[in-house]
């Protein structure tokens, strides 16, 4: 092994790193979309939409990765085409956002409703006290409360996907990953275990910018402040 | 015509019945003090009559604004809520806001007033219930509970309710800082606002009192002036209860 070599390699990687944040951003918006409906559905008194919600949240929880990865490349051109409608048009990068989109967007539901109910019911309740509707009392006292408690969570969350976007060069994207991969093919694998350190490296120190990021955020967000949770 | 008139309120929770045909008539200007045994239903009276808890059967009207509880609709409710305001046991300051945002903050989203005006306001009123300048950039949590409980105070005279809840509102401080809230709320009184109050503080009611209730069992056992309940009651429960807090005050 040629431990010297690594730094080499970083030059190189980075031009595929657009593509590793592209997936990230895109998959936290809509992971971020998805959640919220879907914590609305598991919060409603509606037993059918609230089971409904709790369902998915279970499965998207339950199904590695890379196996939900494998049912919609794979799976769902074949049952689209039943019903007649081609999905060869479709890039293999919006398979891997709508992967890590569906996945992540259970955990997103699950961090929203935790946090919701984690807010003091008083403070609703004292918002309906001086006249507030629900939508203002949830944008004016709910949901910036709810947000504090929740930064911790959604760096996490955010975290976790960004590492699972390593994932995306199974179904051929080139991300970090696929670089890794195209780099080490051009030399025969012969500097294989040096490329993916490499990528090692530049994903490990993406993490620890990101966990600054949340804390420092936290600390922002909450300063001269507690949070006012439930019990 | 009575501000605030409650008939024939029924509060169920599953099978605990805990309010049993309230019925009461409530005079501009009046204090009203409801005195009871933990559990007769007090606070559950209270929530009633801003629909924090709707009631299953009854009316409450407020201003002449007359809401059925059986079918109500949320505009009522929120028409409702705009004419009267709550304070609470543990205060339920809004814990993202200043003391001085808590007061502004239903003055511009509910009353719409300009930011400006609002915090004028709100200055005015906190200082009347005597927090200075150099507490209106404090987080609740920052403050003392007299502090915190005034400030509740403050949030609910912004609004100029016609009638203010209080739900024990000294109970949940320190026994030394019991005063300055009463004080405060005995302030309140004087400036002829109609109150219903929820407490166990009987020297305060004998004060501020301009009626009594007593409940028990999610009804109204007696009511008059505070001089009769709370002297000469007629009923032995009143006679029982009294002495119990009167023992255990001592
Ligand atoms: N949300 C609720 N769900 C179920 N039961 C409730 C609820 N709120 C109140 N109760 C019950 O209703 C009864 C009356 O409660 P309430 O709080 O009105 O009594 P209170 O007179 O205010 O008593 P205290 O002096 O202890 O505050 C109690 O038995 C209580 O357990
Ligand atoms: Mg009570």
């Amino acid at each position: 092994m040629n431990l010297a070599a690594i730094p080499s390699y970083f030059p190189k990687l980075m031009t595929a790193f657009p593509v590793t944040i592209r997936i990230t951003v895109e998959s936290v918006i809509f992971s971020l979309l998805i959640g919220a409906l879907v914590s609305v559905g598991s919060l409603s008194k509606n037993k059918a939409i609230a089971g409904i919600a709790k369902g998915y949240i279970a499965f998207m929880r339950g199904i590695p990765t890379l196996i939900l990865i494998f049912l919609l490349y794979l799976g769902l051109p074949q049952v689209m085409k039943r019903i007649g409608i081609n999905m060869q048009g479709i890039s293999t990068i919006t398979y891997i956002i709508a992967t890590l989109s569906l996945s992540t967007s259970a955990n997103m539901a699950e961090m929203m409703r935790a946090s919701y109910l984690a807010v003091n019911k008083g403070q609703l309740e004292a918002a309906y006290s001086v006249g507030m509707t629900f939508r203002t009392a949830f944008r004016r006292i709910i949901f910036p409360q709810a947000f504090g408690i929740a930064i911790p969570t959604l760096g996490n969350n955010i975290i976790m996907m960004f590492k699972e976007t390593s994932l995306a060069f199974t179904v051929g994207v080139i991300d970090l990953l696929g670089k890794g991969r195209a780099i080490s093919s051009a030399s025969y694998g012969s500097n294989r275990l040096e490329v993916y350190i490499a990528c090692g490296i530049i994903f490990w120190l993406c993490v620890l910018i990101l966990e600054r990021v949340t804390k420092f955020t936290e600390n922002i967000y909450t300063r001269g402040r507690k949070q006012a949770t439930a019990k | 015509m009575a501000k605030v008139e409650l008939t024939n309120i029924h509060k169920s929770f599953g099978d605990n019945h805990i309010l049993k045909g309230v019925d009461m008539s409530i005079e501009e200007g009046e204090v009203v003090v409801i005195l009871g045994p933990s559990g007769s239903g007090k606070t559950t009276l209270l929530r009633t009559i801003n629909f924090l808890d709707a009631a299953d059967e009854g009316s409450v009207s407020v201003s002449g604004f007359k809401v059925d509880c059986k079918k109500h609709r949320k505009s009522e409710i929120i028409e409702l809520r705009r004419k009267t305001a709550m304070v609470f046991q543990n205060y339920n300051l809004f814990a993202n806001k200043t003391i001085l945002e808590n007061v502004m903050e239903a003055l511009v989203t509910v009353k719409k007033y300009n930011k400006k005006d609002a915090e004028k306001a709100a200055i005015e009123i906190l200082a009347k219930v005597g927090l200075g300048e150099d507490r209106l950039h404090f987080y609740p949590s920052q403050l003392s509970g007299g502090q915190q409980q005034r400030a509740g105070i403050a949030r609910a005279l912004i609004l100029n309710p016609d009638v203010i809840l209080f739900d024990e509102p000294t109970s949940a401080l320190d026994p030394e800082l019991v005063g300055e809230v009463l004080q405060t709320i005995k302030a309140v009184a004087q400036t002829g606002i109609t109150m219903i109050v929820v407490t166990h503080e009987i020297a305060f009611a004998k004060e501020v009192a301009s009626r009594v209730i007593f409940m028990e069992g999610g009804k109204i056992v007696e009511q008059g002036p505070p001089e009769e309940i709370l002297v000469h009651p007629q009923e032995a429960r009143t006679k029982e209860f009294l002495n119990r807090i009167i023992n255990t005050n001592a």
